[in-house]
């Protein structure tokens, strides 16, 4: 699949989360340009995965703005989506769905091409292929996420969004990671949370937060 | 202050009016219930208006900051509560009325009874659903939905609901809704009580608001 | 991508994963042949009013259709799966797509309930059309109110008791006019045309509130 260049910005500007009372974390800024990868490390609960569903506007932050602009054009709230693709652990998939269905559907709903040929294409890519009819009930752990990946990537968007890049994937599945987040650089950029040394080397520049306040 | 002028006008108003009026078939001082009553039916319709009126401010305040979704959020709410109070004074003031006027406390097939029993249970439910979510502004959101949506129902009960059921009873319970009120009662109603009452409702909502913002700074800190 | 066709996408996977994972269907269906029987038991032999066998009719289809209508957005919140949904579908997509989810269950769960209900309590409707044009715009309003108030608790603590609390207000007045309006057609005379007025009724309180859940939809649904 070849894929252009798309001039992307990602800024996220004093962003602060608060549940209740407790502040996750407090006035965090970081940019990500096209061609840039930029990982995001801290202690458990320092709030890195928190950051990136506010980066997808998966959770609307207590004060501060994110803004994505896109060939120089702001995207609005909600259009958001339409050029970020996130793989996280804790995305829940249909179990009953098979993995070619997942990404039929979300092929059909972001309005790109979702023929066979280019199913076959992602699976493979993601090592999934053979495996595209089962159901994703029967799928282990490490499948899942490589299923993720191949939703991530459905629409190519120009910010792909990595909570925990290669947690439970075995070595090749790592490989096929950095592979990945290579390929992005060339079409967009990548934002990433990680406390891995091995996938923090990836990023250009580390975004450190501080440990969880109360 | 304020309150002892407004509670004063509130009582003073009936207490002066005649007993009992020729369409009351019981009369007495049973009859100046209506006083209270129509007072309250109205702050609870009055409520529902403010507290729509913020819910659609709440959504559309989305893209701001919190705190001003907050605030609209809290004086949505407080017009609720004060709803819910009302409208249950007004249901158990006019079910008393209705025993002692036609020897039944609830019809079913009276529309106004039914429409403030449902808008009691409107109330309810609003505030029902904020304690039922921890995160403050999808509360405010949720709440808001909840409370735009339920102008739809509303709505039908306070204009399709009555005619529908007129077909099938006639217009006997018309007398019901204060329109052929004699006497005294309808100066009385009209111009004391209901400036009364206004009063009585923007104090309330105020003290309402501001103990909700003292509530919500306390526990910001 | 039209917004119809991202609605037949989101009805698609509705169906695909209910008709797999039966367990919701099947319970829903059975909670309404459940109620069906309670009811047919306690009538027995004896001849209701034509009010009496309305009621009855209406509430195990509410009751029925209630146990069933929250699960189309409660399963996506439990499975973990509403962030994936957030990500790839438009919101009104996912609105419209789950409304006619809810519909066909709706009208699925009428279609069982119902005729075995009119059995149950010995009822035979003058003229069935507009009997059946009475129930399935009484199925209209109670889909599309139970839709958005199954957005809206799906995003909130205690749902299954918080369905029943916050939908039911709702839904009263469109009981209100169903069971009056069925009760007309159940009369052993019938008067002509005295349905036409609760059938527009219910049809317009249906559009009211799929209009009313469209505007708040994307604030229910969104972050």
């Amino acid at each position: 699949m070849a894929m252009g260049t798309v001039a992307v910005k990602l800024a996220v500007q004093d962003v602060c989360v608060r549940f209740g009372r407790r502040d996750v974390f407090g006035s965090v800024s970081l940019t990500v340009a096209s061609g840039g990868v930029v990982a995001v490390s801290g202690p458990n609960g320092s709030g890195k995965s928190t950051l990136l569903r506010a980066v997808c506007g998966l959770l609307s932050p207590s004060g501060g703005t994110v803004c994505l602009s896109v060939a120089d054009r702001q995207v609005p709230q909600h259009e958001v989506r339409r050029h970020i693709g996130l793989s996280a652990p804790d995305l829940g998939l249909y179990r009953s769905l098979t993995a070619s269905e997942h990404l039929q559907f979300a092929a059909q709903m972001h309005g790109v091409d979702g023929s066979i040929d280019r199913m076959r294409d992602l699976l493979t890519l993601v090592g999934l292929r053979g495996r595209g009819r089962d159901a994703v009930g029967s799928y282990s752990t490490g499948m899942r996420h490589r299923l993720r990946y191949a939703l991530a990537l459905i629409h190519e968007p120009a910010l792909l969004v990595l909570d925990e890049p290669t947690a439970n994937l075995d070595a090749e599945g790592a490989t096929v990671v950095k592979s990945i987040v290579e390929r992005q650089r060339g079409h967009g950029a990548v934002l990433m949370a990680t406390n891995e040394a091995s996938e923090t080397s990836w990023a250009d520049h580390v975004c450190v937060l501080g440990s969880a306040r109360s | 202050m304020v309150a002892t002028i407004v509670v004063g006008l509130a009582i003073a108003g009936p207490v002066r009016t005649p007993d009992g009026v020729a369409m009351f078939t019981m009369g007495g001082h049973g009859a100046k219930l209506i006083f209270f009553h129509v007072p309250c039916a109205w702050l609870a319709s009055l409520a529902y208006i403010v507290g729509a009126i913020y819910a659609v401010r709440v959504l559309l305040s989305g893209g701001k900051s919190p705190e001003v979704q907050a605030d609209l959020d809290i004086k949505a709410c407080t017009a609720m509560e004060l709803g819910l109070v009302f409208a249950f004074l007004a249901t158990v003031t006019g079910s008393i009325f209705s025993h002692n006027e036609w020897l039944t406390f609830w019809n079913w097939r009276e529309p106004r009874m039914v429409s403030i029993f449902v808008i009691l249970l409107i109330f309810a439910a609003y505030l029902v659903l904020r304690q039922a979510v921890d995160n403050p502004t999808r509360r405010a959101r949720l709440a808001a939905a909840y409370a735009l949506v339920s102008v739809v129902p509303g709505m039908f009960l306070i204009w399709v609901l009555p005619r529908m059921v007129a077909t099938l009873h006639g217009d006997a319970n018309q007398a019901v809704m204060g329109n052929n009120l004699g006497g005294m009662y309808r100066p009385v109603l009209r111009y004391l009580a209901l400036p009364a009452f206004l009063g009585l409702f923007g104090w309330m909502f105020q003290l309402g608001v501001r103990a909700k913002r003292l509530a919500a700074r306390h526990a910001a800190e | 991508m039209g917004l119809l066709a991202g609605a037949f996408a989101v009805l698609r996977k509705e169906l695909q994963t209910e008709l797999r994972d039966r367990a919701a269907l099947n319970a829903t269906l059975l909670f309404s042949v459940a109620g069906l029987a309670i009811v047919a038991y306690g009538v027995g032999p004896a001849v209701l009013p034509a009010v009496v066998q309305s009621a009855l009719l209406w509430v195990v289809l509410f009751f029925a259709a209630f146990s069933g209508l929250a699960h189309v957005f409660t399963h996506e919140e439990e499975a973990g799966t509403s962030s994936l949904l957030r990500l790839t579908a438009d919101a009104h997509a996912v609105y419209l797509g789950k409304l006619l989810f809810n519909l066909l269950l709706t009208v699925l769960i009428a279609l069982i309930t119902v005729p075995a209900g009119l059995v149950a309590v010995s009822a035979s409707p003058d003229r069935p059309w507009v009997f059946a044009a009475v129930a399935l715009s009484g199925v209209l309003a109670l889909a599309t109110s139970a839709t958005v108030v199954a957005a809206i608790i799906a995003r909130a603590q205690g749902r299954g008791a918080l369905f029943g609390a916050v939908g039911l207000p709702l839904l009263l007045p469109v009981l209100l006019i169903a069971v009056d309006a069925t009760k007309n057609t159940l009369e052993p005379e019938m008067i002509p045309g005295l349905a036409m007025r609760e059938i527009v009724g219910l049809c317009a309180f249906a559009v009211m509130v799929i209009a009313a859940s469209w505007l708040v939809f994307p604030a229910v649904w969104e972050e």
